[in-house]
């Protein structure tokens, strides 16, 4: 092949490259503090679902927040300032991811504290309590009611472990689901765990997403049902212990236990985390997420402050023997 | 709209028209090959759903193609797949991207009556997937594109055969360099029709809260959205054994409607091909 030939070739190759210059979009890769502060208060605006719910002004959050971006700010100032706006949000779904740090909004600061996992398996539970999948469970001392931790929604719930737990059960008066300080996990093992506990298709709550970059652009409201489980059901009377720190889909169960007959909801106001967390990447390469959607139950009430017990009870720090909260399901039970 | 459609009947319909006049000629002279490739490349890559940052990097792949040809039409059905790591100029983790892509391409020859030069028009159907996955991404982790396509394709080839074998001197050795087929060819696609498959302004699977567990519940395809360019060069040595080598530059450029949130990509590929002759 001759170099004439050679030379062809090579402007080719050289056009096309040029070519895909011309057809990508200017790309917004920036570690300015403005760049970045920009950006995310704009997708925020566009995106996050609470504004109206929370009576936020966001627009007055970037007047105050402005005036503290200049271009001199270490990554850690800015880090701090983003972090800062993020939280008047006031929900844990919101997170700002650097290699520095993670913000986080502390939701148990809403409530006070209401469990202590010593306190129970020092008085509640025998010493060799069995260990299911992700469930800590036994018969409580001295009653005929079966009691099952359930810590984090994180990984995948089997059906194996509900069988065998909801049959050793079966001949109790009920049994208590402690769902305190469940800070969320998979949202499919919330249908997973109340399909045991209905007898009939039951619709549970609505939710609806953002489907746009205006403030009220939301999608229709989309019916969430679960249908009843052909496995080892109990229908008899389940409590759902519920606190502060119960979150993200530990408020969604207890979002749908409001629509089951047979669940009574004892403790305190969940966090909320009724919205589905989502978002994306800074352009200085730090990513974030918030809430994209909302969820109310079969009423319209919008509970993402929080998911109110049927039962308020709360642990009392003064006597660690005794779970207030336990003793009130006990109570509830044997009613 | 309509003018993409009145493009593409006129485009059908002349193209039904040349092919039936060439239909008899066809089946007894046709080559048959069986096209195993590897490619390397590199692309760049940038999705406004989930980053406004570029990302860039290398991919490798192979395919499998069939194709038969004769002086009248030329078609080839092709499967290829290809895997790469892509990263952004900012401190991320990388992107692992993999690329689907099925096509079938049918090319009527001109007849240029000319020894060098021949020229083929036709159109080629495409459909090209990738799959990303990031995991710092979180809820945004997983992104699947689909594109599928009608192009209007091109093809210029020019006749580069070694007709008389050639001897060569380097120092006290000799080479000779028997006489060869070769072409060189060129490949034009441009889009005709082109729909895109792709999650939707949220980017969330909301199914999932809703115990609807479709994997693709918020996806939405658009019709005749976005946009696609290809083009590819190749190089193809023929043996005695009529077994064929193609060295090829694969370049392809793609994008989504800018609403809700624009997806572009472009790679460049190289391709190294054995074609084995079956017919």
């Amino acid at each position: 092949m001759n170099m004439k030939k050679i030379l062809g070739l090579l402007i080719l190759v050289l056009f096309f490259t040029s070519c895909e210059k011309m057809f990508f979009d200017k790309e917004i890769s920036s570690k300015s503090p403005q760049v970045n502060f920009d950006y995310l208060w704009q997708k925020c605006y566009e995106n996050y679902s609470f504004f109206e719910y929370k009576n936020i002004d966001w627009h007055e959050v970037k007047t105050r927040y402005q005036s503290k971006i200049d271009n001199s700010l270490t990554n850690e100032d800015l880090f701090n300032i983003l972090a800062d706006m993020l939280r008047e949000l006031r929900d844990a779904h919101t997170n700002l991811y650097s290699n520095l740090n993670i913000s986080f909004f502390p939701i148990q600061k809403l409530g006070p504290d209401n469990f202590e996992w010593r306190t129970i398996t020092d008085n509640y539970l025998p010493s060799n309590y069995q260990i299911t999948g992700p469930f800590r469970h036994d018969y409580l001392t001295n009653q005929n009611i079966g009691y099952i931790r359930y810590a984090s929604f994180m990984g995948d719930i089997s059906e194996i472990h509900l069988d065998h737990i909801l049959k050793r059960y079966a001949n109790t008066d009920g049994i208590i689901i402690d769902i305190r300080e469940n800070g969320g996990g998979a949202a499919a093992n919330v249908f997973k765990l109340l399909s045991r506990f209905i007898d009939k298709k039951t619709l549970v709550y609505f939710s609806r997403y953002k489907n746009g970059p205006n403030p009220n652009d939301f999608s229709d409201y989309v019916p969430a049902y679960i249908e009843p489980s052909e496995k080892v059901k109990y229908l008899k009377n389940v409590i759902l212990l519920t606190d502060r720190s119960t979150y993200s889909a530990g408020s969604f169960t207890t979002l749908a236990a409001k629509a089951i007959n047979k669940i009574t909801i004892i403790g305190d106001t969940t966090g909320g985390g009724l919205g589905i967390p989502n978002g994306g990447q800074l352009p200085n390469g730090w990513t974030y997420r918030f809430s994209v959607s909302q969820a109310v139950d079969l009423n319209q009430n919008n509970f993402e402050d929080g998911v109110p017990p049927d039962i308020v009870s709360y642990f009392d720090w003064s006597n660690l023997n005794i779970d207030e909260v336990i003793e009130r399901a006990i109570q509830e039970i044997n009613k | 709209m309509k003018i993409e459609i009145l493009t593409l009947l006129t485009l059908i319909s002349s193209f039904t028209i040349t092919h039936g006049q060439n239909k008899k000629r066809d089946k007894k002279d046709e080559t048959k090959f069986i096209d195993f490739s590897f490619t390397l490349g590199g692309g760049n890559f940038k999705d406004e759903a989930t980053s406004p940052l570029k990302y860039s990097g290398i991919s490798a792949g192979s395919g499998i193609g069939f194709l038969k040809i004769n002086d009248f039409r030329e078609s080839k059905f092709d499967m290829n797949y290809s895997i790469g790591s892509f990263k952004s100029k900012m401190e991320t983790k990388r992107s692992l991207i993999n690329e689907i892509e099925a096509k079938y391409y049918y090319l009527i020859n001109l007849n240029l009556k000319n020894e060098k030069w021949d020229l083929k028009i036709g159109g080629e159907l495409n459909n090209y997937t990738d799959i990303r996955v990031n995991e710092s991404l979180m809820n945004n982790a997983f992104g699947f594109e689909n594109f599928f396509t009608l192009f209007a394709t091109s093809r210029i080839s020019r006749d580069i055969s070694r007709k008389t074998e050639k001897r060569f001197s380097f120092l006290h050795y000799s080479y000779v360099f028997p006489a060869r087929k070769r072409t060189l060819s060129y490949t034009q696609n441009l889009s005709l029709y082109n729909s895109t498959f792709r999650n939707d302004y949220i980017y969330i699977n909301h199914g999932f809260i809703v115990n609807e567990n479709l994997p693709f519940g918020n996806y939405v395809t658009s019709h005749f959205s976005g946009f696609r360019l290809a083009s590819q060069l190749d190089y193809t040595h023929y043996f005695q054994n009529c077994n064929a080598i193609r060295i090829s530059y694969k370049w392809q450029a793609m994008q989504t409607a800018k609403d809700p949130h624009r997806f572009q990509l472009a790679s460049h590929k190289i391709g190294f091909s054995f074609l084995f002759n079956t017919k």
